[in-house]
């Protein structure tokens, strides 16, 4: 080979190199499973591919009877007992049974003796035998029955049996106090109110406070809890406000949103209310605040923000007997009384930073206040009330700020009716009492036409007689 | 021409001896760490050795001082490392019952570490087919609904027994990788939850990849085994192993 061909195959092998390069390391890794168990699968059929055999499974691999051997047919059935059931659940129940000999099982099962639901059938014959029972509906009824047949197709069956899902847990909180009023005095405050009609009622918790509302039952200083419908708070500084939120709870625990008042006590002559004052001077030495030509108790706010300004009526929801009241002309709710009436809006609807929802009944100068609190699930701010006795309410949904500053009034009508007992006309002739009555006077007529004709007759003689 | 390529040898030596040209290429297919032009050099290798020499570089060595470290010379240059270090024995639980059935896992981490800037790929095979087998007893490799592709979720017959995987981590390739209830997503998740695949003998099966170094902590790989045993099967009592064997190499 000559100078240049070495020097060109060179300068082509050396470029070559840095391309041909790969480098590569291994390892190994033992991957272990353990199947434990028997090789016997005991389903009645002799499978010698799976290793059964008349020595290791005696059930599916029967040793023949030798030759000349009187043969006596097992024509008893298997016996089932030990039945039980177990860890029943709100959706689940477990139940177990054994047999006195191997045998091949079916569960049938269903909410009534037709056991329409399942049927859960072994592949193999067990001497102990158990199944779950999965998605049922919590506080019902299921019956099943147990069948079960030995490797000599003997078969015994359970009479019906039956068993009851767990009831789900109350989390269904009552509805709020009624009327709950605070009345001013010297150094004490009367609060009156009435329970609700919950079956489950179990008494009223009043937390106080002087900053505003309590929120919720762990909020502010307890000052009440029971089944009563009056409380004095005593012991307070005149001319300072009170805010009392009443909680209602069940015998769960479950507590409801709260109704709430509030009072400031005072000696001598009440003070006056902001809005019985008319000068600015007067308003201003009582403590309130002078703006757009009227006494105010807060200072003027500024416009609260668009979502909040957003809201209208159409926004919550009004809720009876699961049914969603309608909204009539934008402004108005028809409820009946003496039925719970739930009042809600959606989470989404109303900005993180809002802390307060309050709705306001007014009747006569009374007004009774509500608050709405969020639910477990954070999706809606919601509370429950009993409705006013029948008659016009005005309404006003309140949204306060996080410093409990009204950022929105949306103004509202509450009509309540009573429920209609409605009496349904019953035909003369599907009345009892009607019929006795004609037949009573059947028989008054037929007694008349009988002594008439009796007298007739009577008479008839009498004449035949002079006639001789 | 004739007196042109005596110049070339010269400026190759000159740049082989100065390692002046040790500088990157690439395709989209293939990428050349370093490069230099001398003389001459091949590969050579026995059963134990294997030998890259070079001819023609001067001053060609490792150097070092407290601070600094010299690689000089295209050899020294070359030096690709790669290593990897895979979970010794893996034993899945629960156990499982021949006749009742029920389902076992188990996971084996492999770590690869490579200064390769055009990173590595991981593959996986086995030495059986299937891969579990217990003497002569054999529990069947997962069959996907659509092969090759994985499934994502794992689903066996009613009256079968099945042992398949799926890879997780950083490097997993897309094919176990999936959006909604798809696999093989470009930018989808890889958990150890969906994709399954069974293993196929010695046919090696891409795992994960990378296309730049991660020395010196390395990059690890999971790989989930799954066996499961429906209560309509039977699988024959025993201890069942599977060797797999995971490759490393870079690129």
């Amino acid at each position: 080979m000559s100078l240049k061909k070495f020097q060109i195959i060179s300068i082509i092998i050396t470029l070559f190199l840095s391309i041909y390069s790969v480098f590569a390391a291994t390892d190994t890794t033992n991957i272990n499973l353990n199947v434990t168990g028997v090789i016997c699968n005991n389903n009645g059929i002799c499978e010698p591919a799976l290793g059964e055999n008349s020595d290791n499974c005696p059930l599916d691999c029967p040793v023949p009877a030798p030759p000349g051997t009187v043969f006596i047919p097992d024509t008893t059935p298997p016996v089932i007992y030990n039945l039980s059931i177990s860890e029943i659940t709100l959706n689940s129940a477990e139940i177990s049974w054994d047999t006195n000999e191997q045998a091949l099982c079916q569960l049938f099962w269903g909410k009534t003796q037709e056991y329409k639901e399942e049927v859960i059938s072994e592949t193999a014959f067990y001497w102990k035998h158990s199944t779950k029972l999965t998605k049922l509906s919590p506080e019902t009824t299921y019956h099943f029955k147990v069948s079960c047949r030995d490797t000599n197709r003997n078969e015994s069956e359970t009479t019906d049996q039956k068993f009851t899902t767990l009831t789900p847990p109350d989390i269904t909180p009552p509805a709020n106090i009624i009327n709950f009023e605070a009345v001013p005095g010297d150094s004490q405050i009367v609060l009156t109110w009435r329970n609700p009609p919950d079956t489950d009622f179990k008494a009223v918790k009043i937390m106080r406070s002087t900053d505003f509302y309590p929120s919720d039952p762990w909020s502010g200083i307890q000052v009440y809890n029971g089944s009563g419908t009056s409380f004095t708070d005593t012991g307070l500084t005149n001319g300072l406000t009170y805010y009392y939120t009443a909680f209602t709870y069940d015998l769960a625990g479950n507590y409801s949103s709260g109704a709430i008042a509030s009072a400031t006590p005072f000696k001598g002559i009440p003070p006056p209310l902001p809005e019985e004052i008319a000068t600015e001077e007067e308003c201003i030495e009582a403590g309130f605040y002078w703006y757009d030509n009227a006494c105010h108790r807060g200072p003027k706010l500024p416009p609260p923000p668009p979502e909040i300004e957003g809201l209208t009526l159409e926004d919550f929801d009004f809720w009876q007997e699961d049914k969603k009241l309608p909204l009539i002309d934008g402004k108005r709710i028809e409820a009946k009384t003496e039925i719970p009436l739930t009042i809600s809006i959606d989470y989404e609807k109303v900005p993180e930073v809002l802390k307060t929802i309050m709705i306001t009944l007014k009747r006569g100068e009374k007004i009774f206040s509500f608050l709405l609190r969020i639910d477990k699930e954070k999706i809606k701010y919601l509370a429950t009330l009993m409705p006013p006795d029948a008659g016009d309410y005005p309404l006003a949904i309140n949204v306060l700020d996080f410093k409990n500053q009204a950022l929105k009034d949306i103004p509202g009508e509450l009509i309540t009716k009573e429920i209609e007992v409605i009496t349904l006309k019953i035909p003369w002739y599907r009345q009892c009492k009607n019929w006795l009555y004609i037949l009573i006077g059947l028989l008054i007529l037929g007694a008349i036409a009988y002594f008439i004709r009796k007298l007739k007759k009577q008479n008839q003689k009498e004449k035949n007689k002079n006639r001789i | 021409m004739k007196n042109f390529l005596p110049v070339i040898v010269f400026f190759s030596l000159l740049a082989g001896a100065c390692s002046v040209l040790a500088y990157e290429m690439g395709s989209s297919s293939y990428r050349i760490q370093s490069s230099s032009l001398n003389v001459g050099g091949t590969s050579q290798s026995s059963t134990n050795y294997r030998m890259e020499e070079t001819i023609g570089e001067i001053a060609s060595d490792e150097s070092a001082s407290a601070s600094y470290k010299l690689k000089a010379g295209y050899q020294q240059m070359q030096e690709v490392y790669i290593s990897i270090s895979a979970s010794a024995n893996v034993s899945m639980t629960p156990e499982l019952q021949a006749i009742t059935g029920g389902t076992s896992n188990g996971t084996a981490t492999i770590n690869v570490k490579t200064d390769s800037l055009a990173g590595y790929n991981l593959k996986l095979n086995v030495s059986t087919t299937p891969a579990l087998k217990s003497g002569s007893a054999e529990f069947p490799d997962y069959t996907e609904a659509s092969p090759p592709a994985p499934d994502y979720d794992w689903s066996i017959g009613t009256a079968n027994s099945e042992f398949g995987f799926t890879p997780w981590g950083q490097d997993t390739v897309q094919k176990y990788r999936y959006v909604g209830t798809d696999c093989n997503q470009s930018g989808g998740t890889a958990d150890g939850n969906q994709c399954w695949d069974g293993l196929e003998g010695s046919t090696e099966i891409q795992i994960a990849q990378s296309s730049s170094s991660n020395h010196p902590s390395g990059t690890d790989t999971y790989v989930k085994y799954q066996g499961e045993i429906k209560s309509n099967g039977f699988q024959t009592p025993g201890n069942y192993t599977a060797t797999v064997t995971a490759t490393a190499t870079a690129n």
